[in-house]
């Protein structure tokens, strides 16, 4: 049997949330989706950043409206605001094909 | 607590003031009785260059030296741009940075960025909070939300951000200042929508004016509301200057003049007879003749003689330099150039139109600040419509005379004006009545030559000669001739003006 390959995952996610107000929980639950359905297994890595906890990481990235995502993949990077709900553009814009 | 019937009182009800907070402004903290509310929130609006981000800055630095810590959003200025512009004021940014008294969070929205979803504005808030608790600070200031407000796609979702952060900062107790563009700037009525909520829910909101009028430039602060506060409601003109944003003393509400004092010579032992004894001390001297009639000469021959009884003098002249005033009044014996060099002679030279009659008015009542003088001249008043109209020209002289007479200041202004009846207002300005003596020069042609003339139109409490004296300057000083009885039609000087 042999071993499968390891490779380096195609995306890099770091979701910005503020605690547990509704638009960041949304927005955990839209990724949790998007990368299920969109991505095999092993394809992405997820981080999750609360800036009740760790503002400076939020200064360091821009980040002031929430929830937001920044998404580093084959195309670069591209920073996506909102709780993920429209996931047609999401699709579209980071080139995902199903 | 029982009521004196012995029946429990149904509620107990104790009156709590409103806390202040110093706005760092020079004259604001009079006109909004005090300060800015604490812990809530002002709004700030106005057009470009009107002092928002100043008077924001302006508010945390103050604070800052006095050891309140505070927190600056910018939303549109670089820090490194926020710094240098501050550094032009004096302030050092960078040290109230490093003893942890000022931060700047440099809120720089990514223009690229895709919308996919409902978005909310707790990601300011939780960096907002975090760096308040992380340095201790109760003091924010948010410029130029309206950059913010522009990134939701509709103005519902808009207006409820805005009001969720206002009900946070309500709810975390900041004093917070919001800057806004103005809503006459935002030419979208869709966008200005978003906006006035803004004024509705802000506890104070103050409104900055920037207008050109005449071609000249003024500023002009106004409180629109101030709840459960007192305020004053007019509009006050402020200045932005070396030191930041001051507000200028509005014509005093309450009159504190000083009452008329001693005699003091006006340099010349004949006109001093003339006037009663002399000028008054903190009175409001006015000259006024025909140019070349010898108004300078009577003004420097004045200041003189303050300056010799160790006085200090300010002579603001807007009609020729230190250098051509000290030799042009040569000519007459007197010799300003020692009283400067003994510090008790200050000469401040203006060119009307170079500023407005607030930006006049403010530089002239920090040099009186600054050298405490014990007489000011301004030379001429008639100089000062250039100013922009009669109306600047009235209102700069109506309160540096206020300003001198509240604070004892001899105050002598003189005003060109062609060969008038006598008894014409002779201030030119229509305040006459705040002048206690009046002096008027013209001119009289006899057969063979030309005489300056002078005669006393008035002299509160002393008592002034009726008569006409002929006024002669040489190198020797001034000198009054014998004085001949006044004409009997003497609604008239004799006419013939030099121009």
């Amino acid at each position: 049997m042999s071993r499968p390959v390891e490779r380096r995952p195609a995306y890099l996610f770091l979701l910005f949330v503020v605690g547990t107000e509704p638009n960041s929980v949304l927005a955990r639950e839209n990724l949790e989706h998007i990368c299920a359905e969109y991505l095999a297994s092993g394809d992405c890595t997820v981080e999750i950043v609360d800036i009740l906890e760790d503002y400076q990481a939020a200064l360091d990235h821009n980040v002031f409206v929430t929830p937001a995502l920044i998404v580093k993949g084959p195309r670069g990077r591209s920073t996506i605001v909102g709780n993920l709900s429209d996931i047609d553009r999401i699709v579209l814009t980071l080139g995902f094909n199903k | 607590m029982v009521s004196p019937n012995g029946s429990p009182p149904m509620y107990s009800f104790k009156s709590v003031p409103l806390v202040k907070c110093g706005t760092g402004v020079e004259g604001l903290d009079g006109v909004l009785y005090g300060g800015y509310p604490f812990g809530r929130t002002t709004t700030i609006s106005g057009g470009p260059g009107a002092g928002k981000t100043l008077l924001v800055l302006q508010f945390l630095v103050r604070s800052a030296l006095r050891g309140e810590p505070g927190i600056f959003v910018s939303f549109e200025e670089r820090p490194e741009a926020i710094r240098m512009n501050a550094a032009t004021l004096g302030w050092d940014l960078p040290a109230l940075e490093r003893k942890g008294l000022f931060s700047i969070i440099h809120a720089k929205l990514d223009i690229t960025v895709v919308t996919a979803g409902s978005i909310s504005l707790a990601g300011l808030m939780a960096i907002i909070g975090g760096k308040a608790k992380a340095t201790g600070s109760r003091l924010l200031g948010i410029d130029a939300i309206d950059i913010l407000m522009r990134r939701f796609e509709d103005s519902f979702c808009a207006r409820d951000e805005l009001s969720n952060l206002h009900e946070w900062l309500d709810g975390q107790g900041l004093t917070t200042l919001l800057s806004v563009k103005s809503n006459d700037d935002l030419s979208d009525p869709e966008m200005s929508a978003r906006f006035s909520l803004l004024d509705y829910m802000s506890d104070c909101v103050i409104r900055l004016d920037h207008r050109v009028m005449d071609q000249i430039s003024t500023r002009r602060l106004r409180v629109l509301k101030y709840r459960g506060s007192d305020f004053s409601s007019n509009e006050f003109p402020y200045v932005i200057g070396t030191n930041g944003i001051s507000l200028i003393p509005i014509a005093a509400a309450h009159l504190a003049h000083r009452p008329l004092g001693e005699f003091l010579s006006t340099g010349n032992r004949e006109l001093d007879a003339a006037l009663g004894g002399g000028y008054r001390r903190s009175a409001c001297i006015l000259i006024a003749g025909a140019s070349g009639t010898g108004k300078t000469s009577l003004a420097c021959s004045f200041v003189q003689a303050a300056c010799r009884r160790g006085e200090k003098a300010l002579y603001i002249s807007f009609e020729e330099s230190p250098e051509a005033l000290a030799s042009a009044v040569l000519s007459a014996g007197i010799d300003l150039e020692p009283l400067q060099r003994a510090g008790n002679l200050e000469i401040c030279s203006s060119l009307p139109e170079s500023r407005g009659s607030d930006e006049h008015l403010f530089y002239h009542l920090q040099l009186i600040d600054a050298s405490q003088p014990d007489c000011v001249v301004v030379d001429a008043i008639s100089a000062c419509r250039r100013m922009g109209s009669g109306k600047a020209a009235f209102d700069y002289c109506m309160r540096l005379v206020n300003v001198c007479k509240d604070r004892g200041i001899t105050c002598l202004l003189t005003n060109q004006k062609k060969d008038t009846p006598l008894g014409d207002d002779p201030s030119g300005l229509g305040f006459v009545s705040l002048v206690d003596t009046v002096i008027q020069l013209h001119y009289e042609a006899t057969n063979d030559e030309l005489r300056r003339m002078l005669v006393v139109l008035k002299a509160r409490g002393s008592k002034n000669s009726p008569r006409f004296y002929e006024l002669r300057i040489n190198d020797s000083g001034i000198e009054l001739g014998s004085g001949h009885p006044p004409p009997p039609d003497r609604a008239r000087p004799a006419a013939g003006g030099v121009r």
